[in-house]
């Protein structure tokens, strides 16, 4: 079993206009690491949604988030934190009953959901890392 | 591996007028597609939105079409997706919205 460590922790400041940039690195990554181009997809998914959430909300004003990805067996292993508000994305299930009709169907609460159903494992936690209290995202992919 | 986002609009066949946008919908495109989807809707009686070469959608992107969706419903207008495959038609279907949208496998007889 192969646990590699290839990316180490960086630190970019939480913010929207870094997005693409932190993306596109993550996805090189991934890439050279040997996810195939169909979870390629999958992982751009996860990434363009957690990072969001946490551009959009974790904090009032500046902020960081720190990344992690490494291999681990035939996973690919991506680490978010931040040190924004506490805030358990799995806590509770944001989408709408089946039944609700068009009409009073509001469009949030589908990215958490979305990530869960396609990563092999999403967990969090909230700890101290990088000096401060942080908000936690370890998820696995299945490379192919 | 994804397009370029470009969105364009054309005269299909059968009245329907086609939307047809390629590359993402997500948090960085979404604004342009809502306001260019608003406005083909708003002034068609039939917009088919062609997914053909659409390779990636997030829930912004969802967002975007529930959006329009709801539109369409409370303006009169008919609105349907074409051509969803690979991983945007795994995320609508993931979704459950799939059930909320009159959905064609293909563009054949609309474009």
């Amino acid at each position: 079993m192969v646990n590699e460590n290839i990316g180490g922790w960086k630190r970019y400041d939480a913010d929207m206009k870094f997005y693409e940039k932190i993306r596109d690195e993550i996805l090189t990554v991934a890439e050279q690491a040997g996810v195939s181009a169909r979870q390629q997809l999958r992982l751009e998914l996860g990434v363009e949604e957690i990072l969001v959430n946490v551009f959009s909300y974790a904090y009032d004003d500046f902020g960081y988030i720190w990344l992690k990805t490494s291999v681990e067996g035939d996973c690919f292993r991506l680490e978010v934190a931040d040190h924004g508000r506490p805030f358990d994305p799995l806590a509770r299930d944001y989408r709408h009953a089946e039944n609700v009709p068009l009409a009073d169907r509001q469009p949030g609460g589908l990215g958490i959901f979305l990530v869960k159903k396609n990563f092999k494992s999403v967990v969090y936690c909230y700890e101290e890392m990088f000096g401060g209290m942080a908000n936690h995202l370890t998820m696995l992919l299945q490379m192919k | 591996m994804i397009r370029e986002f470009a969105q364009k609009q054309y005269e299909g066949s059968n009245g329907w007028i086609v939307w047809a946008v390629v590359g993402r919908i997500d948090s960085v495109t979404a604004d342009a597609a809502l306001a260019f989807g608003k406005d083909v809707v708003g002034n068609n009686a039939k917009t088919v939105l062609d997914m053909t070469e659409l390779d990636y959608i997030s829930s912004a992107g969802l967002r975007v079409l529930l959006i329009i969706q709801k539109q369409a419903a409370k303006e009169g207008k008919e609105f349907i997706i074409a051509g969803a495959s690979g991983m945007v038609s795994s995320v609508l279907e993931d979704s459950g919205l799939s059930t909320l949208f009159t959905m064609r496998d293909s563009m054949d007889g609309l474009k």
